[in-house]
């Protein structure tokens, strides 16, 4: 907690590439919402990264520290 | 204080040390939670709480019976008290990376300087009790110090955020399948449908309602609210690990049209509201937030709730949040 990194979007899973363009994050193309979630949930996991759901069938994974100061 | 020049004062020599030690140990009783309980921290305090008595209690004697080495040595002796504040802010800041919901800079620097001050404050009440003993009489002393511990007590006694705030529990919910509500406060985008299910199940939601205007203030401080946030996990523990970042105790301001009104949502261990509730109300006031009485979003809130005007607050909020009937 002591030093607060930029918040990074680390990586992206998506189930419809075309809504992404790749642009430094890795992406990860899901076969269904299942898989994305069970994707996203092991990317976040094993990665400490939070994940964000954009509703546009594209999850976020962004790196920062969570608390209360965010 | 052999080899001075009068005899030495053991009377107020003994009523300063007493009364410093009885504060300083007062002071540990009731700030229990904001100091290492084990022993070993324990007897630190009370070695340094002695120490800072002692040279309390000793300056008045030492300095009547012209004994000027030794008081010159008993200041150099309080000079060792400042490195305790930073010793303890290290300490802190070394476990912050250690434990799962950090107490906070603004905490910590709350903490180690109430610890510095205390063994001041110790060496101070010493001193005055010993000044009584030797200029009056015994009993008088005694009196004298018995009245500065107490007014001591009272004057480090610092406010809680209960005193400001009232604490109450709120429902949670999720709007538009992934926004976490409490109440009406929007907390976080939780993006898995695992973590979703679970936040309802067992989550709870508080919402803070700031009854002065120095509780507003309080919750607009992002220090401020960490130290509840950590105080809130201490109590009924927090469903947590590494690799599970979205658990984390969050408080967070009422926005996008903030009323001053900030919730907490905890996945607790121990699903007991009340107790929750206690160590929410009982979180010391940090020092950062003491002087601060307006805050500052107050003027735009009021700009906000009459017209609505401001277009950019407006789109981009979530539409429940509009304040429309």
């Amino acid at each position: 907690m002591a030093e607060a990194p930029t918040p990074q979007v680390f990586c992206v899973v998506t189930t419809d590439p075309g809504r992404v363009v790749a642009g430094g994050a890795p992406v990860f193309v899901a076969q269904d919402e299942e898989e994305q979630a069970r994707i996203a949930m092991w990317l976040s996991r094993i990665t400490n990264a939070t994940v964000h759901d954009l509703h546009n069938g594209v999850f976020v994974l962004v790196v920062n520290l969570p608390g209360a100061g965010g | 204080m052999s080899g001075g020049s009068g005899p030495t004062d053991w009377a107020a020599l003994v009523v300063g040390l007493a009364a410093g030690l009885a504060a300083r140990l007062a002071s540990m009783d009731r700030e229990r939670r904001h100091y290492p309980a084990w022993p070993g921290g324990y007897i630190t305090q009370l070695t340094m709480a002695a120490i800072a008595a002692l040279i309390g209690g000793a300056v008045v004697p030492a300095l009547v019976s012209k004994n000027w080495t030794a008081a010159t040595f008993l200041t150099l002796a309080a000079t060792q008290f400042i490195g305790l504040r930073q010793t303890e802010m290290k300490t802190l800041q070394a476990e912050e990376d250690l434990i799962l919901v950090g107490r906070g800079p603004a905490y910590i620097m709350g903490i180690a300087t109430t610890f510095e001050s205390r063994n001041f404050l110790a060496m101070l009440v010493a001193a005055i009790g010993s000044l009584a003993t030797h200029f009056l009489k015994l009993d008088a002393g005694i009196l004298v110090a018995m009245v500065t511990l107490v007014a001591s007590m009272w004057f480090t006694s610092g406010s809680r955020v209960g005193e400001h705030v009232r604490v109450r529990q709120g429902k949670v919910r999720f709007e538009k399948g992934t926004l976490l509500f409490v109440d009406d406060v929007m907390l976080m985008e939780v993006g898995l449908p695992h973590s979703r299910e679970r936040f309802l199940a067992e989550g709870i939601g508080v919402v803070l309602e700031p009854i002065t205007q120095r509780g507003e203030s309080m919750l607009w401080n992002i220090g401020q609210r960490q130290a509840i946030a950590h105080e809130a996990a201490a109590a009924v523990g927090v469903q947590k690990d590494i690799g599970y970042p979205e658990q984390t105790p969050l408080v967070r301001m009422k926005m996008p049209y903030p009323d001053g009104t900030a919730a907490l949502f905890i996945l607790p261990v121990v699903h007991d509201f009340p107790r929750l509730k206690a160590a929410i109300e009982a979180t010391p006031v940090l020092e950062s937030v003491r002087s601060q009485k307006w805050p500052l979003p107050h003027v735009r809130k009021r700009e906000v709730l009459e017209e609505g005007r401001s277009a950019g607050l407006r789109a981009n909020g979530p539409a429940a949040l509009r304040p429309e009937p």
